[in-house]
Formats: C-alpha cells, structure tokens, sequence
C-alpha cells in the first residue's frame, strides 16, 4: 500500500477522503486503505501510471465514486460541511504554524554550525522546544486513529509528499539515480545510529549533568557510554520495526516527530560536541578566546587569564621581558625606574591571575624597608631634592647633604648663580652617590646676589 | 430499461453467490461481476456492499500478505452469510418466477 505512486492516483483517494471526511475516522481509514489497494491494481489495470482523465474513465469521477460508495456501504448522506470545514481551517493553521517553527529552528541550527554564535544556540532548544508545542496542539487538534494518515491529508504535506515522490520518482528512472536512491536508503541503519548518538548526547547532558566534553564521537563516562548502548538497541529495534510496517497510527506519528526533530538537532549536537566546549554553550557566557597568549591558563578552550609571575627580585628590565612575553602590562612604581634596579613587591601577587592585556604594578626599590639581605645588589634609593632658583653654593650644599654627587653645568653662569635647572627633576629617585646635574644661570658679574 | 436499478436491487446477492465459489478481494470480485457479464457494475458500488455485508455479519474477512508487498484483504461467507444467500436465491427465484408469470400473461394477453 505504501508503493502507490504519488500521482493522478493518490490525488483521486485524496479528492474521495475529502468528500467522506465526516465519516469516523476508524471507517474512514479502512475505506481508504482498501481504496488505495484498488487504485495500485486499476493502475496497473491501466498501464502503471494513469492519467486523471483515465481514472475518471474508468472509475468515474472522485464525487461520483464516493457518493455511490457511500449508498452501497449504507453510509447516509454527507453531513453539513461547517465542522469539517471549521476542523480543517483549524489544521491548515496550525500546519502553517509548525512549517514556521520547524524552518526557524532549522535555520537557528545552521546559523550555530556555520558562525558558532552563543545566542543562537541558546534559542535552538527552545525552537525545538517551540516545534513540539505546537505539534502536541496539533495533534489534539486532530483526534483520530489515523494521524499519519491526517498529517498526509494536509495541503502542506500533501503538495511536498507530491512533489518529493515525482522527483523520486523521475530520479530511480536514471541510471545513476536508481543506483543512488538505493544507496541512501540503505543507509538508513547508519541513521538509526546517528539517532542514538544524538539522543545519548541530549540524556546525558541534560539529566546526568555531565560538564565537561564527554567525548566525540564516544562518550567517555562509563554511564553515558551505558546510556549509548541502550539508545542504540533501542533506536534499531524501532527502525526495523517501523521499516518492516508494524508501526502504525500514533506510534508512526511518533516515529515521524521523533526523526524530524532529530534531523534539526543533530547538526547542533554534533557542532557542540565537536568544538570541544561541549555544552557550556548551553549553560554560560561565551567564553573569550580572543588573543589568548602562551603561557595563560585555557579551561575548555577558555582563556581564564594568565597567572602571575613571580617578579619580585628580578631587575626591572628582567620583570618587563616576563610580562611582555605574558602579554601583560608593566606598571613601575616610580616610573623613573632604571633598567637595573629592583623589584621588591608586586601586585597582583605571584599565581593571581590576570587577563591578558592586564596591568601588573611593580614597585621598585634598590632596598626595600627591612632589608635583610634578601636582594643582594639593592641600594638605598632617595628622593632627589628640590633645588631650583637655589643659589649654586646652597644647592650644592643641600644635595651633598643628602648623599647625591653634584655636577655643575657652568658654560653659561657663574658660580655665584641660581640654579636654573636640575637633572633628574624633583621627585626623582636616585641611589647613594647618584649624580644631580645642575645647570646655572647666567648671572651678570656687577650683579648683586641674593641671599647667601 | 436502466439495468443500474436492477442492479442495485440485486447487488447483494451477487456478491454472495460470487463469494459462495470462493473467497475473494475487492478488486478480484469487480474482475468476477463484470466477467460474468455484469459489465455495468461500479467498483464503488462493489466495495461499498462489501462494507455492508461485512457490517451485518454476513462476511468474514482476513487479510493475505504479498511477495509483491501490499496485503490484500480478502472476504468470504460465513455460516450467517450463506444463510442469507440461500434466503436471498429464494426470494429472487419466487420473484423471477413472479415476475415470469407476469410477463407471460401479458404476452397472451396481448398475442
């Protein structure tokens, strides 16, 4: 019964179920089964595929047909039309509904396996999810011992199961096309394994709470692994059952739901599972892969940061080097800092974490207090003096009293003058012995000075 | 005359008597009819008394896998349905003789 040819024949049962839709959709289901039977052997009859204007030939016109089936099976006259016609308002509806759904949940899915967008995958479930509410509507909708056979009945369906079989049909007429026909469809053993691998994905995610990436193309739990095993016994049974024609009425209906949405969200599963990251697309934020530098720390291909070094006792250039290669800012406290000094404390503290591109501050001292002989080579650092418009003879003085060495710039002054400028500026900071360049200014030699 | 009303008159008889010499599917029976020499029969006709006899109990019905793949479902008479066959020959045979009888008349009348 399932070989009919979809053409002129199947829309003559389909133009006499509608004229007998108010019967009792058990009778009507029988009536239409032995119909479809009696077509197949008429079209054999004549000649294997009959035109429209030949059935009517033969059987007489569709209107024809089931009035006289319905005065031979004593069936009464045909009911008012207003609540088939209400009932079947209704389905077209709601097919229009599902056709949106099911498109946007596809749509959703391939968006995610093509650009890897977060929000998408976070709106497929509920597509999916979407897609059979409506279905559930549906079906409720459609009470009757034959949905399979209602779903059939509706134009959508109809006009693609139409379409679909011409094509298949005019496809097994080539030579290659029969070849290829056959071939993809037996492959359908290789589906009902791809099934239970996506179902066993699904089930383990969502009720055994497994976080981490369990495993392509196997799981790697010895419990989603057990769950596999049954997905598959189970998902063969029901092919070979539903392949060999056992399954009929609802549990078909079933079948059909169960493989369609299948269909949809296998590419999902198998783009999350393929990433790596798993599900956490299901449950966080995205994480930030972007420039993530050697030596950070990747969690499930998230770049969670970059532990710090330890930096204190390196010299200031050494420190610099580690936190460049770490992608990370150096902050010198004071900023003046030469290349040779030392760090003596940092912030954040060694094995903190930082993400990169993040600011490290290094405060650096030749000698820090409490020195203990814990960094060898520091020496006390102090903080140059301010000296400038002081005349020389007292600047000098002043930065010899504080440890510095003093050069003179005398080219334009005189020793009797102010200084002018100094170098390095107030503020700076400069070891024992350091040198504070002065430069003088240039003071007229009858002028006289001031203060001293 | 329209031979379609006689034919519905007798249609259920037919179909038992065809069933009678063995069982039979939807198809095989309008094959018969119409091999018979009742060309003019409907297949709905056919299927739809098939349907009511089955209804009243006067036919069983069991279905016969293929080699070729659809299973055809075929009907045959019960005990009830073989009763009513033979009252159904005895009401057409008084009603033929009836009928005769009638015709006969007629004709002498008018010869």
């Amino acid at each position: 019964m399932n070989t009919v040819e979809k053409s002129a024949a199947a829309d003559y049962v389909a133009a006499i179920r509608r004229e007998l839709a108010d019967l009792q959709e058990d009778e009507l289901a029988e009536i239409i089964d032995d119909l479809t039977d009696h077509l197949e052997q008429v079209s054999e009859e004549l000649g294997g595929e009959p035109t429209v204007a030949q059935l009517q030939a033969r059987l007489g016109s569709a209107h024809d047909y089931a009035a006289e089936l319905r005065a031979a099976a004593g069936l009464g006259e045909a009911r008012a039309e207003a609540s088939g016609d209400a009932r079947l308002r209704l389905r077209r509806f709601v097919t229009w509904v599902m056709v949106a759904a099911a498109a946007f949940a596809l749509l959703g899915g391939l968006t995610f396996v093509v650009l890897g967008y977060t929000w998408v995958s976070a709106l497929a479930p509920y597509a999916l999810l979407s897609v059979g509410a409506v279905l559930v509507i549906w079906l409720i909708a459609t009470v009757g011992r034959d949905p399979v056979a209602s779903l059939r009945d509706l134009p959508v369906v109809a006009f693609g199961e139409r379409r679909i079989g011409q094509a298949l049909s005019g496809l097994r007429r080539s030579a290659w096309g029969a070849a290829t026909v056959e071939f993809v469809a037996s492959l359908r053993p290789a589906w009902w394994l791809v099934r239970a691998w996506a179902v066993t994905q699904v089930v383990t995610v969502l009720v055994f709470d497994v976080p981490d990436n369990f495993g392509l193309p196997l799981p790697r739990e010895p419990l989603a692994i057990v769950v596999l095993v049954l997905a598959v016994v189970a998902s063969v049974w029901l092919g070979r059952r539903t392949s060999g024609g056992a399954v009929r009425g609802w549990p078909r209906l079933g079948v059909m739901v169960l493989n369609t949405v299948l269909v949809v969200a296998t590419p999902l599963i198998a783009a999350s599972a393929a990433d790596g990251a798993g599900w956490r697309y299901w449950e966080s934020e995205p994480p930030a892969l972007v420039g993530c530098p050697p030596g950070a720390i990747v969690v499930d291909a998230t770049c969670v940061g970059t532990e710090v070094p330890r930096l204190d006792g390196l010299t200031v250039g050494d420190a610099r080097d580690q936190l460049d290669l770490l992608r990370l800012e150096a902050r010198i406290v004071p900023g003046d800092a030469s290349e040779d000094w030392t760090v003596t404390r940092q912030d954040p503290a060694p094995g903190e974490m930082v993400m990169p591109g993040g600011e490290v501050s290094l405060l650096v001292e030749t000698c820090p207090d409490g020195f203990d002989g814990q960094y060898p080579d520091c020496e006390p650092l102090i903080e140059v003096i301010d000296v400038i418009g002081v005349p020389l003879g007292h600047a000098s003085d002043l930065l010899q009293s504080h440890g510095f060495s003093v050069e003179v710039d005398l080219q334009a002054g005189n020793a009797d003058g102010v200084v002018l400028r100094q170098e390095p500026q107030p503020g700076a900071h400069l070891v024992t012995g350091g040198v504070v360049k002065l430069t003088v200014e240039a003071v007229p030699a009858d002028e006289d000075v001031d203060g001293s | 005359m329209d031979t379609s009303q006689l034919l519905k008159g007798v249609l259920d008889l037919a179909v038992l008597a065809v069933l009678k010499t063995s069982d039979g599917y939807g198809y095989d029976v309008v094959r018969r009819l119409r091999g018979a020499g009742l060309t003019e029969v409907g297949d709905a006709s056919v299927y739809g008394t098939l349907r009511r006899l089955y209804r009243t109990g006067a036919l069983t019905t069991y279905v016969v896998p293929s080699e070729e793949g659809p299973h055809r479902k075929y009907y045959g008479l019960n005990d009830a349905g073989r009763e009513l066959l033979d009252e159904s020959t005895k009401t057409w045979q008084s009603f033929a003789d009836i009928l005769s009888g009638l015709l006969d008349g007629e004709i002498r009348e008018i010869a």
